[in-house]
C-alpha cells in the first residue's frame, strides 16, 4: 500500500532538526545518570560466570568442591542444578533470544567461552575468586571457529523460504557485453561490539514477580523472554534499562547469562547481580561473523551493467544466521542483470548476531572496492563510475521508485568538500615527505526499517508533559529528539517535558534495531503530540469557549499560546484546564503501511511486531551516503593513517542536527577500526578467540581520526513515516571499509580484498 | 582476585626487607601490575608501594660527572617532558612521549617501565593453562605466578606480535616496553639497593633471555627485595643526536610492532659512534650490535644502513604470522638512521 504524508515540515516546526543537546548530558557527565549497574539494589549478591576453555565437547564432571568452601559463597549453579525453563524461541521464530542453544540446559560444549556454571556470592571479589577454583572437566574433540581455514565446512545456500535468491536480466549478455569486468573474494573478519558498558544483569523477584536491570535495546522483547522462560504472565515481568553505554546490537536479543541470572536470583531469594567481563563479551554473545563476498561485476561505456554477488557468512553450528546484504548492493546501482545468493558456514562459535550496519558492513567492502577495481580498469573517474550508474529512477531489482534517493546528491555534495576534483588515476603519485598519500570513495547504503510503535503522553494544565514509552536510548538522543517534536507540536518549553524510556512497563515497542527506532517511535509521538493538540483544540473550540468557532485547522501553538486565523488567542494552560481534571491523556501510535494489523496485535506481548524493509509493495526505501577518504602509507613502516575524512549522508528529515551527525561521524569512525584494526583473531588450534580484550583488540582512538566531517544532505521524504525522517544510526560505518581500502590502493598501488589492512601488507610499498 | 595485604614503605631499605619476603612484590605506580593482578598472572600475598618514599635520588633527574641519572620514581611523563633530557638524551624522551597514554605516564614509574611483562596474549590470560598438558603444580616464581611448572609452553604458540631476536623454540614472547631500548643501546647501569645493600649492573643484563630462563618466573636478574633505584646513561655525542622510531598499529596508545632506538656521531662522513636498540622484535630489550659493527667506521649510505638493518635480523626466527616484523625492523633501523641524517650533527 502507497504509503503518502503531510510530513512535519510543513508545519513550519522550527525547532525539529535543531542541534539541542542530549537531555540527559549533564546527569551522565555528573554521574547521576543511571545505567543498569547503578540501580542499587538492597541485599544483592554478586554473580560470575565460569566459561568453557574448550571449543566443543562433552563435559564429563564438574568439581564445585573447592568454590563451595570459599567463605561467603550462595550458589554454583551448573546444568546439574539449573531449574528447567520454558520455551526458549530465538527471535527468527517468535521469541527474544539470540541463539537457539542454551548452554546449562546440557552437558554439551559447543563453543569456547560457553557458560559452564555461574557462581554467586556475598562480594564481587568472592565470586570472581571462587569461579577460578570451578574445575569443569571437558572431553574435547577438534573444532572450527573460523570460517577462513583449512578444514572449514562447506558454504550452504541460505533456503529459497527464508530468502529467495536475486535474479535480475540477462547475466549472459551483461557479461558478455561489457569492456570490463573484474572478479574477486573479499574477505571480513570476525568482530566484536566492545561497547564500553558491559553486559550485566540484575535480578530482583519479589512477591513472585521478576525485576530484572539488562542494558537492553528491547525491554519489551527481553520481558517476553522473561516471562516464557519462567513462566510469568508478561505483567509480573519488568525490564528496566534508562540508560545504556553503547550497544551496537548486542543488547537486543536476550542472552543466556540473563535468564541465568535470574534463575539463580529466584533459587537464592535474594537479588543477583552479574557483571559479565570483557573478555567473557567475546563469547557468551553475539559478534559480526566473518564472511567472504565472491564478486563479479561489468562495465560498459563507463557504466555499471552486470553485478553478480554471493556472500557467504559465518554462522553457529545450531543456528543458521544470515545477514542478507547482497539485497543492498544489488539496488545501489542500475544493473541491467543481477544474479544474488547468500550462503553460511557452520563454525564452532556462538551464534553470531547483529553489529552496527551488519549486513552491509562486509558486503559493502566487497563491491564498492570491486567497482573501485572496475573504475580504475575501465579508465573511468570511480566517481563518474557510479554516478553513470544512479539508481535514482527506480529499485533495478523490484522495478518500484524511491520513496527519495539521496545517493548522486550525496555523491556530489561529498566529491565537492572533499575535493575529489584533486583525484589523479596514479598511484604513488602523492607523495608527502615519508608518507604516500591516495584519496578513495565508496557509496554507503542503508535500508529503511520502520516498524509499529507506541507512546504515552501527558499534559497537565501547568503545561508540564510525561512522554514515555518502553522505547530505548543508547546515547544516541531519543530522550532529546522525542522531547524536542513533543515541544515542538505543542508549543510547550522543552524543560516542562519528562520523557521516560526504557522500562517495559510504558507502552510497547519494538527493539532499537536497524536503525528504526527514531522513524518509528518519533512517528508514534508525533502521533501522541497530535492527539494532545486536537483534544486541546477541540476543548479550545466548543461553544462558549475562548476560540469558539475558529479553523480548527489553523490553530498555531508557540510559547504556550494558542491562535486562531482570526488572531484570537487562548492560554494553553488554560485550555487544558478545561479538561477533565486538568489532564490529557492519550497513547500515540504508528504503524507502517506495509505492516499487517495481525502482526501488530503481537507488539505488547513480544515486542516484535513486524517490520517495514527496504522494499515495500509500493517504494524502494533507503538512506544513502558517499564516503571520501585520504589516507597517508609510510613508506618504510608501513603505518596506514586516515588524516581526513568526508562523508555526505541524505536520510530524510534531520531530527536533531548534532545527534544525527554524532551517529554519522561515529560509525565513520568505527569505518577506519572496522577496516584497519579490528579483527577477533583465532587459535585455530584450539578454535579459541585469542584477542578477547581491550588491550588487543584495537580500536581508533582520537590521534587516529584528526578530521572527521558529516555533511547531512536535506532530503524531502513523504512516504516513509509522518516525520519525513529516515534511519541514520547504521548509515555512517556502510562505506567507509571500501573507501580506505581503495584509498590505500591509491597511495601505495597495493590491493587488499582482505580486512583488516595492516601495516604488514603495506611493506612492499 | 585473591586478598592481598598494602603496605606502604618508610625507608628504602624497609621496602627492601619487606620485599624480599615471600609472596612479597614492590608497587610503583601499579599501571600493569594490578593489571596483571586482575587478570590472575601476578598473585602477591603482600605488595610493598614505594612511591611514598621522599628520597631525592628516586626521584631527580640530574647531570653529574658526563652521566644522566634517572631516579627509579621518576614518573614517566616527568622525564618526557625534563628539557635535559630532551636536549642530551632525545632518544629517552621520545620513546616516553610514544609510550602508552598521558593518563598512565603520569601514573607510571620509570622503574616500573622496565619491570614490566611481556603483551603475549598466553601470557596474561591463565585461562590457556586449562588447556594446557600435564597436571598444575606450584613452583615458586617472581610475583608467584601460574606459569613456574612450565606447562605454558605447552599450549602457547607465535602470534603476530611476537618476537623475531632471542626467542626458544616455546617461548617468543615479546618484550614491549619503550623506554628500555634507550637504555640498552646506550650502555646504561642500573643501582639497585637490595636486603644485603647496594650494587649496579649493567642494563644489558637486566632481562633474562628465554634460553637462560630457569622458568617463567625467571624474568629479570633481580634478587627477592631488590629494588632499582636509578638509572645511569653515560652521555655522549651520539646519545645527544637519537630518536627513536616506532611502529605501531594505532597512531596513539599502542605498543610497538617494531622499534628502534638510535643514536649516530659523526666524523665528517664517517660513523664515529652508533647504537641500534631493537624493541618490538625481541624477547629482552635488544641491542643490535651486529648492525652497528656494519655502520661504524664508514659512510651512512642508503647501502649501508640496508647492509646495517639486513645485519640485524640475521638470525632472525619468523613464524607465519610475525615474518613481517624482518622487513619491519629493518625499515624501522633505516627509518631512524634516515632521520638522524636529517638532523643537525
Ligand atoms: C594500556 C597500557 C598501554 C601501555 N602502553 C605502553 C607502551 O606503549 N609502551 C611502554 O613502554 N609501556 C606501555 N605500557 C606499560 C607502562 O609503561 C607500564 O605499565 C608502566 O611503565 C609500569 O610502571 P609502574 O610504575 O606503574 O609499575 P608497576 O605496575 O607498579 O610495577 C610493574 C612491575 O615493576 C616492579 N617494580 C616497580 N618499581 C620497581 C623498582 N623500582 N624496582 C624493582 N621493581 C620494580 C613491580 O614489582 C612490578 O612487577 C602500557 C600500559 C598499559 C596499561
Amino acid at each position: 500500500m502507497a504509503e503518502t504524508y503531510h510530513v512535519v515540515r510543513d508545519v513550519n516546526l522550527p525547532l525539529i532538526g535543531k542541534g539541542v543537546p542530549r537531555m540527559e548530558s549533564r546527569a551522565k557527565v555528573t554521574g547521576a545518570a543511571r545505567y543498569a549497574a547503578d540501580e542499587p539494589l538492597a541485599g544483592a549478591l554478586h554473580a560470575t560466570l565460569v566459561t568453557s576453555a574448550h571449543a566443543k565437547g562433552t563435559l564429563t564432571a564438574i568439581d564445585t568442591r573447592a568454590a563451595e568452601a570459599v567463605p561467603g559463597m550462595r550458589l554454583v549453579l551448573t546444568h546439574r542444578n539449573m531449574p528447567a525453563l520454558g520455551d526458549l524461541a530465538r527471535y527468527t521464530t517468535g521469541g527474544a533470544m539470540q541463539s537457539s542453544f542454551f548452554p546449562l540446559a546440557s552437558t554439551e560444549i559447543r563453543y569456547a567461552g560457553q557458560i559452564v556454571a555461574l557462581v554467586v556470592a556475598d562480594a564481587p571479589e568472592t565470586a570472581e575468586e571462587a569461579a577460578k577454583l570451578v574445575r569443569p572437566r571437558i572431553d574435547g574433540v577438534a573444532a572450527t571457529a573460523s570460517m577462513h581455514v583449512d578444514g572449514a565446512a562447506e558454504p550452504v545456500p541460505v533456503p529459497e523460504d527464508r530468502l529467495p535468491p536475486i535474479r535480475v536480466g540477462d547475466m549472459d549478455a551483461a557479461f558478455a557485453g561489457a569492456d570490463t569486468i573484474v572478479e574477486g573474494e573479499w574477505r571480513t573478519p570476525i568482530q566484536h561490539h566492545n561497547p564500553i558498558e558491559l553486559w550485566f544483569t540484575a535480578a530482583e523477584w519479589r512477591d513472585g514477580g521478576l525485576t530484572a536491570h539488562v542494558p537492553s535495546q528491547w525491554v519489551t522483547g527481553t520481558r517476553a523472554a522473561l516471562a516464557t522462560a519462567f513462566d510469568l504472565p508478561v505483567s509480573r515481568v519488568r525490564v528496566l534499562s534508562r540508560h545504556v553505554g553503547g550497544a551496537f546490537g548486542s543488547k537486543g536479543a536476550v542472552l543466556n547469562h540473563t535468564l541465568v541470572a535470574c534463575a539463580a536470583a529466584r533459587m537464592l531469594g535474594r537479588p543477583v547481580a552479574l557483571y559479565v567481563s570483557r573478555s567473557q563479551m567475546f563469547t557468551v554473545g553475539t559478534m559480526r561473523p566473518a564472511a567472504t563476498q565472491r564478486i563479479r561485476v561489468a562495465v560498459r561505456d563507463g557504466r555499471l551493467t552486470g553485478l553478480e554477488h554471493t556472500q557467504i557468512g559465518q554462522t553457529s553450528r545450531f543456528d543458521t544466521f544470515f545477514l542478507p546484504g547482497t539485497e543492498q548492493t544489488t539496488r545501489l546501482y542500475a544493473w541491467d542483470a543481477i544474479r544474488a545468493d547468500e550462503a553460511t558456514v557452520a563454525t564452532d562459535v556462538n551464534t553470531p548476531g547483529f553489529m552496527r550496519a551488519p549486513a552491509e558492513v562486509p558486503t559493502l567492502f566487497g563491491l564498492e572496492s570491486a567497482i573501485d577495481e572496475a573504475a580504475w580498469a575501465a579508465g573511468v573517474n570511480p566517481l563518474d563510475l557510479r554516478l553513470n550508474s544512479s539508481a535514482a529512477g527506480g529499485d533495478s531489482v523490484s522495478g518500484l521508485p524511491w520513496t527519495s534517493h539521496g545517493l548522486d546528491e550525496c555523491l556530489r555534495r561529498g566529491a565537492e568538500a572533499f575535493g575529489w576534483s584533486d583525484w589523479q588515476p596514479e598511484t604513488r603519485a602523492m607523495r608527502r615527505g615519508d608518507w604516500l598519500h591516495g584519496y578513495g570513495l565508496a557509496s554507503a547504503v542503508y535500508p529503511t526499517y520502520t516498524a509499529p510503535a507506541t507512546a504515552d503522553l501527558r499534559l497537565g494544565s501547568d503545561l508540564s508533559a510525561t512522554l514515555t514509552g518502553a522505547a530505548h536510548d543508547m546515547g544516541m538522543g531519543t530522550y532529546t529528539i522525542v522531547r524536542q517534536i513533543v515541544a515542538a507540536e505543542l508549543g510547550v518549553p522543552q524543560d516542562g517535558i519528562a520523557v521516560d524510556l526504557g522500562d517495559s512497563d510504558h507502552a510497547p515497542n519494538s527493539v532499537a534495531g536497524g536503525a528504526r527506532q527514531a522513524a518509528s517511535f518519533g512517528s508514534a509521538v508525533l502521533d501522541a503530540a497530535r492527539r494532545v493538540r486536537s483534544r486541546v483544540i477541540e476543548l479550545a473550540l466548543a461553544e462558549g469557549r475562548p476560540l469558539a468557532g475558529a479553523d480548527p485547522t489553523e490553530i498555531a501553538f508557540a510559547d504556550g499560546v494558542m491562535t486562531a486565523s482570526d488572531g484570537r488567542t487562548a492560554r494553553l494552560s488554560e485550555v487544558v484546564g478545561l479538561a477533565p481534571f486538568g489532564v490529557i491523556e492519550v497513547r500515540g501510535t504508528w504503524v507502517p503501511a506495509a505492516v499487517g494489523m495481525k502482526s501488530v496485535m503481537e507488539l505488547y506481548r513480544s515486542g516484535n511486531a513486524g517490520i517495514a524493509g527496504m522494499v515495500t509493495d509500493a517504494y524502494a526505501r533507503a538512506a544513502f551516503g558517499a564516503n571520501f577518504v585520504e589516507v597517508a602509507v609510510h613508506t618504510r613502516t608501513g603505518e596506514i593513517r586516515v588524516p581526513r575524512m568526508v562523508g555526505a549522508f541524505a536520510f530524510g528529515r534531520v531530527l536533531n542536527e548534532r545527534t544525527a551527525r554524532s551517529q554519522l561521524t561515529g560509525g565513520m569512525i568505527w569505518g577506519v577500526g572496522s577496516v584497519l584494526h579490528e579483527a577477533t583473531e583465532v587459535d585455530h588450534r584450539y578454535a579459541r578467540y585469542i584477542n578477547g580484550d581491550l588491550g588487543e583488540y584495537f580500536v581508533p582512538v582520537n590521534a587516529d581520526v584528526p578530521s572527521v566531517e558529516a555533511i547531512l544532505v536535506e532530503e524531502e521524504d513523504r512516504h516513509i513515516n509522518p516525520l519525513g525522517a529516515k534511519g541514520v544510526g547504521e548509515l555512517g560505518i556502510t562505506g567507509v571499509n571500501a573507501a580506505i581500502a581503495n584509498a590505500v590502493h591509491h597511495a601505495t598501488g597495493i590491493r587488499r580484498r582482505d580486512a583488516p589492512i595492516r601495516m604488514e601488507h603495506m611493506l612492499g610499498a | 582476585m585473591r586478598t592481598f595485604a598494602y603496605e606502604r614503605a618508610t625507608s628504602l631499605a624497609q621496602a627492601a626487607e619487606r620485599a624480599s619476603e615471600p609472596g612479597a612484590m614492590l608497587y610503583a605506580g601499579g599501571t600493569t601490575m594490578l593489571d596483571l593482578i586482575k587478570l590472575g598472572v601476578y598473585r602477591p600475598q603482600r605488595v610493598i608501594d614505594i612511591t611514598f618514599l621522599e628520597d631525592p635520588a628516586l626521584r631527580t633527574i640530574e647531570v653529574a660527572g658526563g652521566t644522566l641519572r634517572l631516579g627509579a620514581l621518576v614518573k614517566m611523563n616527568q622525564a618526557a617532558e625534563d628539557a635535559t633530557v630532551k636536549d642530551r638524551a632525545p632518544v629517552l624522551s621520545e620513546s616516553l612521549w610514544l609510550a602508552a597514554t598521558q593518563q598512565l605516564r603520569h601514573m607510571a614509574t620509570l622503574g616500573g617501565n622496565v619491570m614490566q611483562r611481556t603483551r603475549d596474549t598466553y601470557f596474561r590470560h591463565p585461562d590457556w593453562l586449562d588447556l594446557a598438558d600435564g597436571d598444575a603444580a606450584e613452583v615458586e616464581t617472581y610475583g608467584n605466578t601460574p606459569y613456574g611448572d612450565g606447562r605454558l609452553t605447552t599450549v602457547r604458540q607465535p602470534t603476530r606480535l611476537s618476537a623475531v631476536l632471542g626467542t626458544t623454540e616455546t617461548d617468543t614472547a615479546s618484550y614491549p616496553g619503550d623506554f628500555a631500548q634507550g637504555l640498552v643501546a646506550f650502555d646504561a647501569v642500573i643501582e639497585i639497593t637490595g636486603p644485603d645493600g647496594a650494587r649496579e649492573m649493567p642494563f644489558a643484563d637486566l632481562h633474562v633471555r628465554p634460553a637462560d630462563k630457569a622458568n617463567e618466573g625467571d624474568y629479570a636478574r633481580l634478587a627477592p627485595g631488590e629494588v632499582i633505584t636509578a638509572f645511569r646513561v653515560p652521555l655522549s655525542p651520539a646519545l645527544a643526536r637519537s630518536t627513536y622510531v616506532k611502529a605501531r598499529d594505532r597512531a596513539s596508545y599502542a605498543f610497538a610492532n617494531a622499534s628502534a632506538a638510535v643514536g649516530l656521531e659523526m666524523d665528517g662522513d664517517a660513523v664515529a659512534d652508533v647504537r641500534i636498540g631493537l624493541g618490538g622484535v625481541a624477547t629482552v630489550p635488544w641491542r643490535a650490535a651486529a648492525a652497528e659493527d656494519v655502520l661504524r667506521g664508514g659512510p651512512l649510505t642508503e647501502e649501508t644502513m640496508r647492509a646495517a638493518a639486513e645485519a640485524a635480523f640475521a638470525d632472525a626466527v619468523t613464524h607465519e604470522a610475525n615474518a613481517f616484523k624482518v622487513p619491519l625492523g629493518r625499515n624501522v633501523i633505516v627509518q631512524a638512521l634516515t632521520t638522524l641524517t636529517r638532523m643537525e650533527g
